[in-house]
């Protein structure tokens, strides 16, 4: 993937929480220690892509992660084979996580297209 | 088409993307099925019986595709179909016209040809009876002691051989043939098609893969887009399942999905996504024809999106400027046609994704004993450059489903399907159970069943 996006972030990371930075998306936000991004991104009423509402079923909460690899949850089972299958080749590089899937422990920067405050998506355009 | 209110909600997104369909197609809220089109019996999949009743009734009486008009392309050239345990050659004669014959020696049955080639006539390999390319019978050795043998008589069983769209159907039963000829039989169809300029497709690819599964499982997954968001969710970012029009035309049906749009199902998805996922991971992305990473151009400097008109719109330019370049006549297609997925069914197994330029086709045949396995046919058919030489047809190739080859979009089908037919076996289920979303499958069944209760 190629970051071609270069905005500042806006910021949603209170004190002394992990913060989960999504570059491409250019939004940041904190999580509570064992919190999916996923989940995390929900309680700041941030819009996530996906099909499946975060039931590690449809894959589409797919991310890249960048930095900070150790400070997320291993990765299980059935996410490795949810995104062998959905994303061939692609989905085995341990790089590539479910956001529904991985507990955040520490900082951790993604990329990840299309995440969104829910107040300022563009419900025209897509 | 019209949106009952009732039902508008589950559609927000046609007026939302200014999606247009055809007048005649249909939502799955607005079809009725019957119960008898809602229940089909599991046993019609499982049963050697059926099969044997499938091949005799269907398949042995039914126009269907079997090559390409270039893979026939000169004089002399042959090409063998086979379907069941029948074996038939589709020859070019030295006056241009593509016949089909039985591929069977008149005098003791041997096989005349194999695969494909070229040959000045058909020589038995056996004793040497010769037939012409026009299936007379013209030569046998030592003529004089075999007194009861007349030309006529001898000459080899022509069938029905017609050509639509540069597609070579043949009918094994000549007299059915006669009564519908082709173009009757594919109807609306053959109409519908005719912008897409087909004849001048070449095949350039034909994978061969055998199936652990009936041929009606393995075709019938390939006619609905209910399966999509949960088999291949990775590519609701470019298409609309849930707008996706239904219509049965006769013994055919159509189905059309938006591209450029994504999924009703998905609260947001970035144009970026769209465009990435339309590109790379589309089961027909072989026809864009260049790198589809990202363009610069659609960011500026600070990485914003800058693209001023909808990324389904740029997708139609797009197609169109290509279909330019390549000295493609589009101008019998909608806009949508330049987009959108137009997905044909012509019965019995036979179906291809229509888009401007290309399509990606489908043929499911019965193994000839064993319900549970059946031989399904990919095939990419392309408009070649007109600027450029006409590529030669594409060699046929037998690969496994799980071949990188076959593509993940494709291999995710595949690996349901060998589940399907195992979960067909277990005795409490009787039946299996279709909804208006498959509407097609219920119509591909009538027509099965109407066929099967011929004489």
């Amino acid at each position: 993937m190629t970051d071609v996006r270069t905005k500042p972030l806006a910021s949603l990371d209170p004190v002394g929480e992990p913060v989960v930075v999504v570059l491409q998306s250019q939004v940041s936000f904190s999580a509570e220690p064992g919190e999916t991004v996923y989940a995390a991104a929900e309680r700041h009423d941030l819009c996530w892509p996906t099909a499946c509402g975060g039931r590690g079923i449809c894959g589409l909460c797919v991310m890249e992660v960048e930095e900070g690899r150790e400070n997320l949850g291993p990765i299980g089972i059935e996410e490795r084979e949810l995104l062998t299958r959905l994303y061939g080749a692609d989905g085995e590089r341990p790089e590539v996580r479910l956001a529904c899937r991985a507990k955040v422990l520490g900082d951790v920067t993604v990329r990840r297209r299309g995440v969104k405050p829910r107040s300022s998506r563009d419900g025209d355009k897509t | 088409m019209t949106i009952e209110q009732q039902i508008a909600k589950h559609h927000a997104n046609v007026e939302k993307h200014h999606l247009q369909f055809p007048e005649t197609t249909m939502w799955p809220e607005q079809i009725q099925l019957t119960e008898e089109e809602t229940l089909y019996p599991t046993s019609e999949y499982t049963d050697p019986e059926r099969l044997k009743l499938e091949l005799e009734r269907v398949w042995y009486r039914s126009w269907q595709y079997a090559c390409r008009q270039e893979e026939v392309a000169n004089p002399g050239d042959y090409y063998e179909y086979v379907i069941g345990t029948q074996s038939f050659l589709v020859a070019r004669g030295e006056d241009g016209v593509i016949r089909a014959f039985r591929n069977a020696c008149r005098h003791r049955g041997t096989q005349l040809k194999k695969g494909k080639g070229n040959a000045p006539d058909f020589t038995c390999s056996f004793h040497a009876w010769c037939f012409s390319l026009k299936g007379e019978l013209v030569d046998i050795p030592d003529r004089h002691l075999f007194p009861g043998v007349t030309d006529e008589e001898y000459r080899l069983r022509e069938v029905g051989c017609d050509v639509w769209a540069g597609f070579v159907f043949i009918n094994p039963d000549p007299e059915r043939a006669k009564q519908q000829p082709l173009l009757e039989f594919l109807g609306r169809v053959a109409e519908d098609l005719e912008p897409y300029h087909m004849e001048r497709y070449r095949n350039a690819m034909h994978a061969v893969i055998h199936l652990d599964c009936n041929w009606k499982a393995a075709i019938e997954a390939f006619l609905e887009a209910y399966h999509v968001s949960f088999t291949h969710p990775q590519i609701l970012a470019y298409l609309d399942d849930v707008n996706t029009a239904l219509e049965t035309i006769g013994d055919h049906s159509r189905m059309i999905v938006p591209y450029g749009v994504p999924s009703m199902r998905i609260e947001h998805v970035d144009e970026a996504e769209i465009y990435e996922a339309y590109f790379n991971k589309s089961a027909t992305s072989f026809r864009h024809k260049q790198a589809t990473s990202l363009p610069p151009e659609l960011f500026d400097e600070d990485g914003t999106w800058t693209l001023d008109i909808p990324i389904r719109e740029y997708m139609m330019q797009h197609h169109e400027r290509i279909g330019q370049e390549s000295g493609h006549d589009y101008s019998g297609l909608t806009r949508e046609q330049l987009v959108d997925d137009y997905d044909y069914h012509i019965f019995p197994g036979f179906k291809f994704n229509s888009h401007a330029g290309a399509c990606l086709g489908f043929r499911s045949r019965p193994h000839p004993t064993d319900p549970n396995k059946c031989i399904f046919d990919v095939f990419k058919f392309i408009w070649p450059n007109e600027h450029e030489p006409i590529p030669e047809p594409a060699p046929m190739v037998e690969v496994e489903y799980t071949d990188p080859s076959v593509g993940l979009v494709l291999s995710q089908d595949f690996s349901n399907l060998a589940k399907v037919q195992r979960g067909m076996h277990d005795e409490t289920l009787t039946h299996v159970t279709f909804g208006s979303p498959e509407v097609r499958i219920t119509n591909f069944h009538n027509v099965i069943e109407r066929l099967l209760a011929e004489d």
